[in-house]
C-alpha cells in the first residue's frame, strides 16, 4: 500500500497547465468583457516586454483574458502567466515541483522556469536555456524592497555544450508605488524594484523590474533569461 | 598609477588576426596573395571559385586558433594541349606565427599545394597589420608559384617541375622556400560591415601543360570587392592582371555555433522531493522491498517514464537502498544528458529509502561503464553549476557478474526491431563526373536474442544513380579490393549489405570483445575478431582486430570471388584533452599489404569531427595508381546542429580520391573504441554541461 502510494504520488503530482499558443480562438470578442481585470493585467504585462505593438500573430489581450480563469481551473497550486518572444507567445504556467526554496512551473508544452521566491533561477525548453543561477544577494534587497548592491551569477551552455557562469554587479533601487491588478488578490500595492546588471567581463547589462508587495511576494516582474530569449514578463497568477 | 596607464596602453591581445574575408584560393587572404590573417578558430568554410578557364573548389578549416588547413579540388580547362581538362587536388598549410602588437605586424608563413609537385605549388612568409581600425596592410615574401613575376633575382636555384598526370602526394620539402623569390603586398579596407575592398600587387601565376599562362599579365594590380551577403555567405569579385574577372562564393559554418541557434528540446522532469524523515518516518521504510509486486511495479513506472525521455530501461536490480538501472540512450548526443534525465526520473519514481542510484549506460547488450549518484546530491546540487554533481558522480568499470537482483524490463530480451530508410552513397573525384552518386531504400532488421548476441541484417534495393556508368574500369595491379565499385553498384541491384551474427562482451576488467561473422560488408564475407583495452578514466585505449574474410561477388549475394585474405591490426587511440583525438593502426589491408594508417581528428562535445588521415602500406606509389597512397579529410557533422531537437543522428563524410586497393580496410559494424568511449570518463566530462540539460 505504502509503495502504491509513493509510484502514484510521484507521477499524477504531474501538474496540468495550459499553453496559449494559439492565436486563432477567434472567439467573440465580447464574450471575455467581463474579465477586464486579466485584460489589464496582460496589457501591463505586454508593456514591459514588447517592442512595439502587439503585432505578428499573438493573441488579443482580450483572448488571453479569456483564457486565463480556464486554465486557473485545471492547474493545483500556483500558477504563472508569462511572456515571451518579445509579448509574442503567451503561456500560463503550473506549479510542477516545490523543493529546497525553488519552484519549478511548467507550460503543457513542457517548458519549465524555474523561480526562487519570484526570481527566475533557471529555465528549460525554451532554447538557449538557463541552466541555474546564484542569485541570493539582490534578491534578498528586491524581496525587502531595499536598494542596494550584489553580485549574481547566471550559467549558461555554450553551442560546444560547455557550461559557462556569467558574473553581473548588479544595483538594486526603488522606484514608485503602484497599485496592480492581480488574478486572485485583487488589487495590490506594491514597490516597484528595479535592478540594473552589467556584466563584469563587460558587454551586456540588462534591467529588471520587479512589483514587490510588503511580504516581499513579487507579483509582476520582468526578467532577463539569456542572449537568446531576451525579457520574459511574468505575472503571478495564484502563488 | 603608471602600471594602470601601461596596462590600459598595451594593445597586445593574445587572439590572432583573423578574417572572414577569403583569397581566389579560398583562403583568408587578400585575392591571389596570401595575408597574415587567420579563420576565426573551429571555422569550416566551402567556397567555389572560377577565374577564366580554372575552377576552384576548396575546403579551409581553422585546425587551431594559429593553423589553417585548406583542401581543393580544381579543374584547368583545356590545361593539356590536346585540349583536354586537367583535374587536380590539393593541400594548403598556414601558421601565424607571431600575434598582431602594437607596431608588430601579424606573421603567417605558409605552404600552399605542398603534397608533391603541385601545380599550385608555392610558400611564403607573409606580415599582416591593421593601421587603422578598418585597414589592413600586407607584405611578403613568395616563392614558386606565388614568384612567378618580379623575382628578385636572388636564386637560380631550380624547384621540381610540376609533371601533370604523375602519381604526385609525396612532401616535396626539397623544393620547398627554394628558387627566386618575389615580394608582394596588398591592401583591404572594411568599408561597411558587409563591404570589403582589396587592392594588391601581384606575384602569382599558373602556366598550362604548353607553357602558357592561364592569365594575360596586363599589369601587376589586382583589385576586388568583397561583399556580405548574410552571416556566413559571402560573394567576391575581381579584377586580375588588367585581364580577367574572377567571381567566388562562398559559405562558412562553425561548429561551435549551431545553425538552428540554440538546441530547443522538452524540458526535464525537476528533481523530486523526500519527506523529511524526522517528520514521515514511515515514507522512510524499507518494509517495501520485502513486497514482490514492488520491483515489478518500479520496473514498468520507470521504464514507462524513461521511454519519453528516449532512453530505455533494459534492466533494474532494486533493493531497499540502491537502484541500478541499465539503460540504452537512443537520443541524446551527450550521454550525461541521458544520464542526468534518468537520474531525476528515479527521485520521483523511488521510495525514499533509495539513495544510492547506479546508471549504466549499454550499448549491444553490454555495459560500458557504472556511473554511481547519492540521491542526496542530487537534490542539493540541482541549481548548482554542473561541475558540482560531476565532482561527486563516480564512474567506474562496469565489468563483472551483474547484481543477483538485477531483472529484464518487459519486452527487452530477446527484441526485434526493424527499419526502412532511405540509402544515399557518393562517389567524388571521378574526373569524367566529380560527384557520382546512388540512390536507394534500405530494409534493416535486428535481433538482440540475449544481452550481447545480436542477428542484423540489411538489404539495399538500388533505385537510381550513376556510379555504374563510371567507365574508369579498374586498372589496379593490386587484387581490386575496392577499386571495382562501379561493378558492385551494376550488378547489385538488390544487395544484401550485411548480415551477421555477433557477439558483444566482457571478458575482463577494462577489456570489450567483439567476434562477427557472416556477410561482414557489400563487398567482404568472413569473420572477425576484437578485443579493446580501455580503463574507465584513460585517454588511451589499444584494440586488436582479426578477420579472416572471403570477397563477394559483384551481385552482393551469397557467392563469392576467389580471393581470401586474413586481414587485421593493432590500433591505439588516444585523446589529447583539447579536443584533439589520434589513432595509429598498424597492421595488413584487405589487398594483403602490410602498412600503418594516421588519423588526426578535432572533435566538439556537439558531435562535430573533422580530422585526416593517411596510409602508408609497402605498396608502391606506381602500384597504388593516382594520388600514391591513401588520404582524406573526414568530417562528422551532428544532425541537432541543423535542427535543434536532441538525436544522435549525424552525417560522415569522407573526401578523398577514387578508392584504390592499396591500404584500404575492412569496414565492419559495431568496431568497439567510438561506442565504448562515450560512456568513459573524459567523454562524459566533455559535455558533462549537459547533465542538468
Amino acid at each position: 500500500m505504502m509503495k502504491q502510494m509513493t509510484l502514484t504520488r510521484a507521477f499524477l503530482a504531474l501538474p496540468l497547465a495550459l499553453t496559449l499558443a494559439l492565436a486563432g480562438c477567434g472567439n467573440d470578442p465580447n464574450r471575455g468583457a467581463g474579465n477586464t481585470l486579466l485584460k489589464d493585467i496582460t496589457q501591463v504585462l505586454r508593456k514591459t516586454v514588447s517592442k512595439g505593438d502587439n503585432k505578428g500573430g499573438a493573441q488579443t489581450d482580450a483572448q488571453v483574458a479569456q483564457l486565463v480563469p480556464l486554465a486557473l481551473k485545471r492547474v493545483k497550486g500556483s500558477a504563472l502567466l508569462a511572456l515571451l518572444n518579445d509579448g509574442k507567445q503567451v503561456a500560463v504556467l503550473g506549479e510542477q515541483e516545490n523543493r529546497a526554496g525553488y519552484m519549478t512551473y511548467t507550460t503543457t508544452e513542457r517548458q519549465t522556469l524555474t523561480l526562487r521566491g519570484g526570481i527566475i533561477t533557471s529555465s528549460r525548453g525554451l532554447g538557449g536555456d538557463l541552466m541555474s543561477s546564484s542569485v541570493d544577494e539582490t534578491a534578498r534587497l528586491v524581496r525587502a524592497r531595499s536598494a542596494g548592491q550584489g553580485q549574481r551569477v547566471m550559467r549558461f551552455l555554450t553551442g560546444d555544450w560547455q557550461e559557462v557562469g556569467l558574473s553581473f554587479a548588479c544595483r538594486v533601487s526603488r522606484d514608485q508605488a503602484e497599485t496592480i491588478p492581480t488574478a486572485t488578490r485583487g488589487n495590490v500595492q506594491t514597490q516597484r524594484m528595479i535592478e540594473i546588471c552589467r556584466s563584469t567581463s563587460g558587454g551586456t547589462t540588462f534591467t529588471n523590474i520587479y512589483w514587490v508587495s510588503g511580504g516581499g511576494t513579487i507579483w509582476q516582474s520582468r526578467q532577463w533569461l539569456g542572449n537568446d530569449n531576451g525579457y520574459i514578463a511574468v505575472s503571478l497568477l495564484r502563488p | 598609477m603608471a602600471a594602470l596607464v601601461l596596462g590600459l596602453a598595451s594593445p597586445a591581445s593574445p587572439e590572432p588576426l583573423i578574417t572572414e574575408s577569403l583569397n581566389l584560393f579560398g583562403t583568408p587572404g587578400l585575392l591571389q596573395m596570401p595575408s597574415a590573417e587567420m579563420q576565426e578558430d573551429a571555422q569550416i568554410t566551402a567556397s567555389v571559385t572560377r577565374i577564366g578557364d580554372q575552377m576552384r573548389n576548396t575546403l579551409t578549416f581553422q585546425i587551431a586558433p594559429r593553423v589553417t588547413g585548406s583542401f581543393r579540388y580544381s579543374r584547368f580547362t583545356g590545361y593539356y594541349a590536346d585540349g583536354d581538362d586537367l583535374f587536380d587536388r590539393s593541400f594548403d598549410l598556414k601558421f601565424q606565427l607571431l600575434d598582431e602588437g602594437q607596431y608588430r605586424p601579424a606573421v603567417a608563413v605558409g605552404l600552399q599545394d605542398f603534397l608533391g609537385t603541385g601545380i599550385y605549388s608555392g610558400e611564403y612568409i607573409v606580415a599582416t597589420k591593421s593601421v587603422l581600425p578598418n585597414l589592413r596592410v600586407s607584405a611578403g615574401l613568395g616563392w614558386g608559384g606565388l614568384a612567378k613575376y618580379g623575382g628578385l633575382g636572388f636564386s637560380d636555384a631550380v624547384r621540381d617541375a610540376y609533371v601533370p598526370g604523375e602519381e604526385g602526394g609525396d612532401l616535396n620539402a626539397g623544393s620547398w622556400f627554394k628558387g627566386d623569390a618575389a615580394v608582394f603586398g596588398g591592401i583591404s579596407w572594411q568599408a561597411s560591415d558587409r563591404l570589403t575592398l582589396k587592392a594588391e600587387y601581384s606575384t602569382a601565376g599558373y602556366d598550362d601543360e604548353a607553357g602558357n599562362t592561364f592569365i594575360e599579365p596586363e599589369s601587376a594590380w589586382n583589385f576586388g570587392v568583397d561583399y556580405r551577403v548574410r552571416d556566413n555567405v559571402h560573394v567576391q569579385a575581381a579584377y586580375l592582371r588588367g585581364s580577367e574577372m574572377a567571381v567566388q562564393l562562398s559559405f562558412s559554418a562553425n561548429p561551435r555555433k549551431p545553425a538552428a541557434g540554440a538546441a530547443n528540446e522538452n524540458a526535464p522532469l525537476p528533481v523530486g522531493g523526500r519527506p523529511a524523515r524526522r517528520s514521515d518516518p514511515d515514507a522512510w521504510s524499507q518494509d517495501w522491498a520485502a513486497d514482490s509486486t514492488s520491483a515489478p511495479a518500479i520496473r514498468r513506472v520507470l521504464s514507462k517514464a524513461m521511454a519519453k525521455e528516449g532512453v530505455t530501461l533494459e534492466s533494474l536490480a532494486v533493493s531497499g537502498t540502491r537502484a541500478e538501472v541499465r539503460y540504452r540512450n537512443n537520443r541524446y548526443g551527450a550521454e550525461p544528458q541521458a544520464i542526468g534525465r534518468t537520474a531525476r526520473i528515479m527521485t520521483r519514481a523511488l521510495p525514499a529509502s533509495v539513495e544510492t542510484f547506479v546508471l549504466v549506460p549499454v550499448s549491444n547488450g553490454v555495459p560500458r561503464s557504472k556511473v554511481t549518484l547519492k540521491r542526496s546530491d542530487l537534490e542539493a546540487l540541482e541549481q548548482a553549476p554542473s561541475s558540482a554533481i560531476l565532482a561527486r558522480a563516480r564512474v567506474e568499470d562496469a565489468a563483472g557478474p551483474a547484481p543477483a537482483n538485477l531483472v529484464a524490463a518487459d519486452g527487452q530480451y530477446p527484441r526485434f526491431t526493424w527499419s526502412v530508410s532511405p540509402s544515399v552513397t557518393f562517389s567524388a573525384f571521378d574526373p569524367d563526373e566529380p560527384v557520382r552518386g546512388q540512390l536507394g531504400v534500405q530494409f534493416a532488421a535486428q535481433y538482440d536474442i540475449s544481452p550481447g548476441l545480436v542477428l542484423s541484417g540489411a538489404i539495399v534495393q538500388k533505385l537510381a544513380g550513376n556510379i555504374e556508368d563510371s567507365d574508369q574500369t579498374s586498372n589496379s595491379v593490386l587484387q581490386h579490393v575496392r577499386s571495382d565499385a562501379a561493378l558492385y553498384a551494376a550488378e547489385g541491384e538488390t544487395a544484401i549489405s550485411h548480415l551477421t551474427l555477433a557477439h558483444y562482451g566482457r571478458p575482463g576488467p577494462d577489456l570489450y570483445s567483439r567476434l562477427t561473422a557472416g556477410l561482414l560488408e557489400p563487398m567482404f564475407a568472413g569473420v572477425s575478431g576484437e578485443v579493446l583495452w580501455k580503463p574507465v578514466d584513460s585517454r588511451l585505449a589499444f584494440g586488436a582486430e582479426v578477420n579472416w574474410v572471403k570477397q563477394r561477388d559483384y551481385d552482393q549475394q551469397f557467392s563469392f570471388l576467389d580471393y581470401e585474405v586474413v586481414t587485421g591490426h593493432a590500433s591505439a587511440y588516444y585523446a589529447f584533452g583539447n579536443g584533439f583525438h589520434g589513432t595509429l593502426d598498424v597492421g595488413r589491408y584487405l589487398a594483403g599489404d602490410w602498412g600503418a594508417t594516421l588519423a588526426i581528428d578535432r572533435e566538439f562535445a556537439n558531435g562535430w569531427r573533422i580530422g585526416a588521415y593517411v596510409t602508408k602500406t609497402d605498396v608502391t606509389a606506381e602500384e597504388f595508381g593516382e594520388g600514391s597512397y591513401d588520404k582524406g579529410i573526414r568530417i562528422t557533422v551532428p544532425l541537432s546542429y541543423f535542427n535543434g531537437k536532441p538525436t544522435r543522428a549525424a552525417s560522415s563524410t569522407v573526401l578523398r580520391s577514387l578508392s584504390r586497393d592499396g591500404g584500404a580496410k575492412l569496414s565492419v559494424n559495431g568496431r568497439l573504441y567510438e561506442t565504448v568511449r562515450e560512456a568513459h570518463e573524459p567523454d562524459l566530462e566533455a559535455s558533462w554541461g549537459r547533465f542538468w540539460r
